[in-house]
This record gives structure tokens, sequence and C-alpha cells, in this order.
């Protein structure tokens, strides 16, 4: 009875997920070549652009937070076999949560309205989740379809409402409000836009990998995940921890934007999310659906994306070829999910 | 005549070595029925034949001449046809529809020329079908027909069979291996492959034995009985099933009108006691353990003298209900994690601290478990889909008994394994009743039945039409296979 060393077997998991890099990057080499462009200044420029310095390493860590809650969110109701692509739709809500808070709370010390605006974030987006949990549950709705149209009832209620009734003061532009400075967190490093959120994001992944990998409650979720039949012939609720996974993603998703609004923008507005709740399926799924997986494939996002602006600015190639990487990164993690879900199938 | 032959056939799957050496050979018009237990390599050497899988050493011979088949249309194409135990049909075409997707006929495809090339084909090969009838609404014995027709649609000369009679009632398979005698007479090679004996010995000319990957025998049918096949499969002598030992029944366990013959009495299952059920697949069986497991509510169940029709699965494994179902990777294992994990699946198995998980007390557990139910696998961090079926149900035998249950439902608690993993289920249900343990035994394998039963029940049309006493005789059978195709005279017990 010997378990192959830890060591091993993370090595033989990660082995895919660096390969696909490796092709991606590969594509992307091609991509910029075949172009015109010359690839070894390029991928210099996007390496010092995402960690040649410390304010490109501080942008680097800034655009990893988001897809960071995103992609756990993502993991976590994957994990329990539930299809949640309302991650977006859910970060808005979790947005709008932190911004009605802070218009109730605008007088309340940092002390206690950040941390109640993060409660809220969790509170809204959960919520924003549970229309699509509950019609899963109570009416069979396939929550790939609910939480796709709930993403764009989230984006549409926000332009609606940073058109109207939240619009800023100066009715200027179509955003809300800033957030008074007790609802914003603290910035890490002067001259950074880096913040505290980075902090909440690896306390959420610990507390996470806990929860799914140490408890009874995680345990269960894997089960219904795997083998839903099995898991309700073995005695376990099956609707109740459903529901539990729809709930706690789209908590981690709206913290997400919570934690970005208060952290980054501080203002609301329908151009508020490049569409990182959409990513966040790329970046659970590169992660392995660990929540240290989905911090590496995060930050790797996260470096993508902060490089992208260097390689242009500096080697002349277009941002473009950053979409392609990340693009061919989404198509052999997809490749593979296939996979192996027909060898699942067929042994 | 040799049609095909293996010469030296070795197929190796890492270090694992699923074929060694098997040369075998069918003649013209001859039977061959393949035996051995589960994971002997039966199945790998038939794909092997039907151009599925690459030996990595050996030759395979087609007519005399050396042909590798690259994939299944070059085997079809040569003449090999193949019945999957998985029908690959589509339910919602007709017959003829499924046919003309197998071998399309030449020109347009209108439901005449289909119909057309279907008639032909049934008359070629002497199956009488109607080929306007829906595929779904035809029962599994003609479906089957269908899959026999479309493997000899592009004029077979070699019909593989994998486990033909799995699905099937036993008037149907008597009327399969009259199909079969007609069309080995007819000129075309079988291949049966099953791990059946009394199947082998009826229609085989010639009898392969696989054991562990290596031809373990090869003989004419007259040179061998059931007694040597069976030795050969096991590789040991099988010791005859011991009689059910006395168990005074004890207090009622279960309680419940659908398990009476006439309802609204109630059909008790008492404590000490097994009752088996029987009946063809899709009579209700299903339904019947998922009311009881409590997968389905209501229904006027009775655990322990307790109403218990509202009770969740939970609650009913709380009262001291055990599980087996019928089909372990659909209903009972989580195959990509570990047999760690599936061994305290069921809720209040996880060893626990308050919400945490205990890990030191689960691998105690795990590894105490595996070792009382001989469950082999490399390591209990083995995901339990890459251990055999055999410790898989051991797996599950293991978790479902270490709660010692007062009622155990099992469904089909054999199916797909080995004589040996067999062997072992049954007296898991042996000492389970020995133990004052009460049983409700759904089964399709008659000889289970009558072997392990204290009485039996049989399921036809969603109830239970009549109840039986086993019994060993040729003519109990007889009586057990007649009551289960709804044939009248469904008697009371005395």
């Amino acid at each position: 009875m010997t378990s192959s060393p830890p060591f091993r077997r993370a090595a033989r998991t990660a082995l895919l997920p660096l390969g696909s890099l490796a092709g991606a990057l590969a594509a992307g080499a091609l991509v910029i070549a075949a172009t015109g462009g010359q690839v070894g200044p390029a991928f210099a420029a996007l390496l010092g652009g995402a960690f040649g310095s410390s304010y490109a390493l501080s942008e680097t860590l800034l655009r990893a937070i988001p897809l960071a809650f995103t992609g756990l969110a993502v993991a976590v109701a994957f994990r329990a076999g539930v299809w949640n692509i309302g991650a977006e739709g859910q970060l808005l809500a979790g947005a709008l949560g932190v911004t009605a808070l802070a218009q109730i709370g605008a007088g309340w010390p940092a002390a206690i309205l950040a941390p109640a605006c993060l409660f809220a974030a969790f509170a809204a987006g959960a919520g924003w989740a549970a229309l699509a949990a509950f019609l899963r549950i109570r009416r069979n709705v396939p929550e790939v379809i609910a939480t796709i149209m709930l993403n764009f009832l989230a984006l549409n209620l926000v332009a609606a409402l940073v058109h109207g009734p939240l619009m800023e003061r100066a009715r200027t532009y179509p955003q809300t409000q800033e957030l008074p400075a007790a609802a914003t967190l603290a910035r890490l490093i002067p001259h950074t836009r880096l913040h505290a959120g980075l902090f909440v994001a690896v306390a959420v992944a610990v507390l996470v990998g806990v929860w799914l990998f140490r408890t009874v409650g995680g345990f269960q979720l894997r089960v219904v995940g795997q083998n839903p039949r099995a898991a309700a012939a073995a005695g376990i609720p099956v609707p109740r921890v459903i529901a539990t996974a729809f709930l706690v993603s789209g908590g981690l998703a709206g913290v997400g934007g919570g934690v970005e609004l208060m952290g980054v923008t501080h203002v609301l507005s329908d151009t508020f999310s490049p569409g990182w709740g959409y990513t966040a399926i790329a970046v659970a799924l590169l992660g392995e659906l660990h929540p240290a997986g989905v911090l590496l494939a995060a930050l790797l996002f996260g470096a993508l994306d902060a490089g992208a602006g260097a390689m242009e600015a500096q080697a002349g190639v277009s941002h473009v070829v950053v979409q392609v990487v990340q693009g061919v990164i989404i198509f052999t993690v997809a490749i593979r999910a296939a996979l192996s879900a027909r060898t699942a199938r067929e042994t | 005549m040799v049609l095909l032959e293996t010469r030296h056939i070795t197929k190796r799957y890492g270090g694992f070595t699923a074929l060694e050496a098997v040369s075998l050979s069918v003649r013209e018009g001859a039977a061959l029925a393949l035996l051995g237990e589960n994971g002997a390599g039966k199945s790998t050497l038939m794909k092997v034949c039907y151009g599925l899988l690459r030996p990595d050493a050996g030759d395979l011979i087609w007519r005399g001449r050396p042909a590798g088949f690259s994939d299944p249309a070059a085997a079809r194409r040569a003449g090999v046809g193949m019945v999957h135990q998985h029908f690959t049909l589509v339910p919602a075409m007709t017959v003829a529809e499924n046919l003309a997707l197998a071998s399309p006929p030449p020109g347009r495809l209108t439901p005449r020329a289909m119909e057309s090339a279907a008639r032909a084909l049934m008359d070629r090969v002497g199956l009488a079908l109607d080929p306007a009838a829906r595929v779904g609404n035809l029962p599994v014995g003609l479906q089957q027909r269908v899959e026999i027709l479309k493997a000899l649609s592009a004029s077979a000369r070699l019909l593989i069979l994998d486990e033909p009679t799995a699905v099937l009632a036993p008037a149907e398979v008597a009327d399969l291996f009259a199909v079969l005698a007609r069309l080995r007479d007819a000129g075309t090679s079988i291949i049966l492959i099953t791990h059946k004996l009394p199947e082998a010995l009826a229609l085989a000319d010639d009898v392969a034995v696989l054991r562990r990957g290596r031809v373990v025998l090869s003989a004419p049918r007259g040179e061998v009985d059931a007694d040597s096949l069976a030795r050969a499969m096991v590789g040991r002598s099988l010791s005859a099933p011991a009689p059910l030992g006395a168990v005074a029944p004890g207090e009622p366990l279960l309680e419940t009108p659908l398990l009476s013959p006439s309802p609204p009495a109630a059909g008790i299952v008492r404590a000490g006691e097994v009752v088996g059920v029987a009946g063809v697949e899709g009579n209700g069986q299903n339904e019947l353990v998922e009311t009881m497991v409590g997968l389905r509510r209501g229904g006027g169940v009775r655990l322990g003298g307790e109403e218990a029709g509202q009770w969740s699965v939970a609650r009913r494994i709380r009262w001291g209900l055990a599980h087996i179902p019928e089909d372990r990777h659909a209903s009972a294992l989580a195959l990509t994690m570990t047999v760690r994990e599936n061994l305290s699946l069921t809720t209040g198995d996880l060893p626990a601290r308050g919400a945490f998980v205990d890990r030191s007390a689960e691998r105690r557990r795990a590894a105490a478990l595996m070792e009382e139910y001989d469950v082999r696998a490399p390591s209990m961090e083995t995901p339990v889909g890459s251990v055999s079926g055999g410790n898989q149900q051991k797996a599950v035998v293991a978790r479902e008994m270490s709660r010692h249950p007062r009622l155990l439902v099992a469904a089909n608690p054999t199916r797909g394994l080995d004589v040996t993993a067999t062997e072992f289920v049954h007296n898991a249900i042996r000492a389970h009743r020995a133990a004052g343990g009460g049983a409700l035994l759904v089964s399709s394998e008659l000889d289970e039945l009558l072997t392990l039963s204290d009485r039996i029940l049989v399921m036809y049309h969603g109830r239970v039409a009549a109840e039986m006493a086993p019994g060993k005789s040729a003519s109990d059978r007889d009586r057990l296979g007649r009551l289960m195709t709804g044939a009248p005279g469904s008697e009371r017990p005395s």
C-alpha cells in the first residue's frame, strides 16, 4: 500500500498544462513570424512587460486577481458537475452588491465597510447564481443555458442602472459615483495599482482547497460531480450539494467583481469586465480544477495580459497575438477535456 | 478448411500481458466457443480479430493469407461481422433503416429500397423480422437479431458474438441458439464468447479456454465436458455450492405489497432470509429496487415495522439498509476517485472530526476493508476505475457489508464477474444471511436465485406475478423460466 510520491503526481498533473502553454507560445511565434514580426524581440517585450520590473510584476498580479476569483468559482462548480458558465454575470452582480452597500454604509468606518462590502459581493454573486440553481434543481433547466442567459441579464441590468438611477452625480459618464474611500482596498506598493485583494484571493484559494479536499462537504461535492447517481444511492443529499456548489461558485465570482471594483476601478460601468467570467473557464480547466493550479493559471493569463501592451509598444507586434496564444491554450484545454471524457467513458 | 487463424498473437499494455502467444483457429462452417473468466483476454483477442486492436506480435491468418485488419471496416469488408454485448442500434429508426445504416443498398435511400434490401438479407440469412418495425419497440431478443443481421449484411463468413445471452430471457436464449445453429449449418463460421459453460457446450464444435491471456485448453467439443472446462477456466476444481444452512426466520425487516403476488397483502422479507426476485430484465426490477432503497419515494414500504415510504436514502442507510446496485459504474462508484474514497462513499462512513475528514482513520479503514474483502489494487490511492471489474465489485460489497446491515438489497450482484469473484459475492450474501441479516436478491441468473434464495418471487410486467420455492431439479428451472415469460399457471406457495 504505497502511494506514489506527491511530487511525482504533481509533476504528472502539470505536464499537460505546461505542454499546452508551450504549444500556444509556439503558435504565437508562428503568427508573429508570419505577419513579419520578429519573434525574439516580441517575446522579450512580452516577458519584460509581464515580469521585467516591479511595476510590470504588479500589473501581472493585478490582472490575475479577478481571474483567480472567477477561476476558483468555475473550479468549484465544475468539481460538483455544475456547468456554471455564468461567472461573468455573477461577477457583475457582486460589483452591484458592493455599489449598493457602499451607498447604504457611506458613513461607516473602513474596518467595517470594506469587509461588509466583500460579504455583500459574495451574497450578491451567490444570489445571482441561486436563480440558476433554483431552475436546475426545481425545474430541471440545464444550468449552461440558464447561466449564460443570466450573464446577458446582468450585463444589461448594469448598463441600465449606470445610464439611469446609478449614474454618477456629475451625469457625465455612464458610470457609478466613485466608491467612498472606506469601501476601497488599500494599495500595497506606492506608484502601482496592486491592492490588498491579492491577499484575499490567496486566502480564498486556500479555503477552497481545504474545503474541497479536507472536509466531508468537499468530499460529497466531488462525489456528486463524479457520479450523481452513485452519490444519491450512497445517501448523499445531491440537490443540497448542488445548491451549495452553485451558491459558493456564484459567491466567489461575485467577490471577484467586488474586489476589482474596490481595488481598481472604484466605479462600475457596463464595460467593467473584459470577460473575466468567460476566461475563467479556461483558467479553471488549465488549473486542473485545483485551487493551486487555478492561481498559477490566473497568473499566466494575467502575465499575458500585462505583457501584451509592452509587446505592442516596444516590438510593434499587435496585442492580438496574445489573444491567439490564449485561444490556443483554451483550445488545447478543451481538446484535453473532451479526450479525458472519452477515455472515462471507454474504461 | 481453416477460415481464421491466430498465430502466436501477443498483446501487452505496459507491463501487463493481455494475450500471450495465443494460437487458435476457426474452421469454415464451424462454431468455436471461446471461454474464460473476465479479464482472461477474450475480448482483447476478438478486438484483434475485428481490427479494433493491433497485436504487438503474431499474425492473423484469414483464409490462408496473413491479414492484419487495420480497422473494423477492413475486417467487415473481408467478411468478419461482430455482435457487441451492447447494442449499437438507433431505437427510433426502423429495422430496415438500421440495416441500411450498416450497409446502404445501392441507389437512392427510399424506404422501399431499404425495405427490399432488408427482406433480401433476411431471406438470404433465414431470419425473419418486420422491416418496418421500429427497433425501439422490439423485445431485446429481436433487437439482437437486428444486430446479427447487421453483422451479416456485408456477406460475413465469420460471426463473432460477445456474451450474446447476457440480456436474454431463457426462452430467447433457446431461439438465439437455434438461429446460430442454422447459420452455422448454412456455412457461416461462429465465434461465441461466453463465460457460461452450458452455452458453450450446446452450440460449439470446438472449444477454447483462455486464462490470463493464454490458451489453456483447445479441443473438439466431444473431448470436453463441463467439469474439465470449469477446471480450465478457473485453474482449480470448483466446489459445488453448499446448500443454505437452516436459519430460523426472524422478525420482519421489509414489508411491502410490492413484493406480494396478491396485494394489498404485504410481501415480507424476514431476518435470516434471502428472498429472490426473478424476471427478464425490464419487468420492473429496477423500479422495485429503487423504491426499496429510497431513490424513489412512496409505495407503502415498511422497514423494521415503521412506515418508511418517505424516508430518504440516508435515513434508510442509518436504519440498516445496504444496496449493491446492478450497474456498479453507473450507481455505485465514482470511477475517477480512488479506491480509498470509494470505500467511504456512503454517507456516514467517512471518518471525520467535525466537518473535517480524519484522513489517517480513513486510510486505516480502507486498508482493513481491502484486506478483509480481498480487494486487490496497486494501492488504495489507485482510481477505482482502473482496477478490474471483480475488484470494483468487491469494493462495493466491502463498503456495503462493512456496516453490518440489517437488510441487503442486491441487484444482479454478480453481473459480469468471473467464477471466482461470483463465488466471493455469493459467500458474502450467505454470511450475511447466516448472521441473521435479510436480503432481497434481484437477479436474472436462475442458478444464482436457485442456490441462494429461501423463496423466489417472479416479476412480470411490473409486478410480482408468482412465488415459488427454489429447487434444483430441471423442472424447477423450467417452471421458473416459464413464469419469467409470463406463462399462465402462476402458483401460490403452499
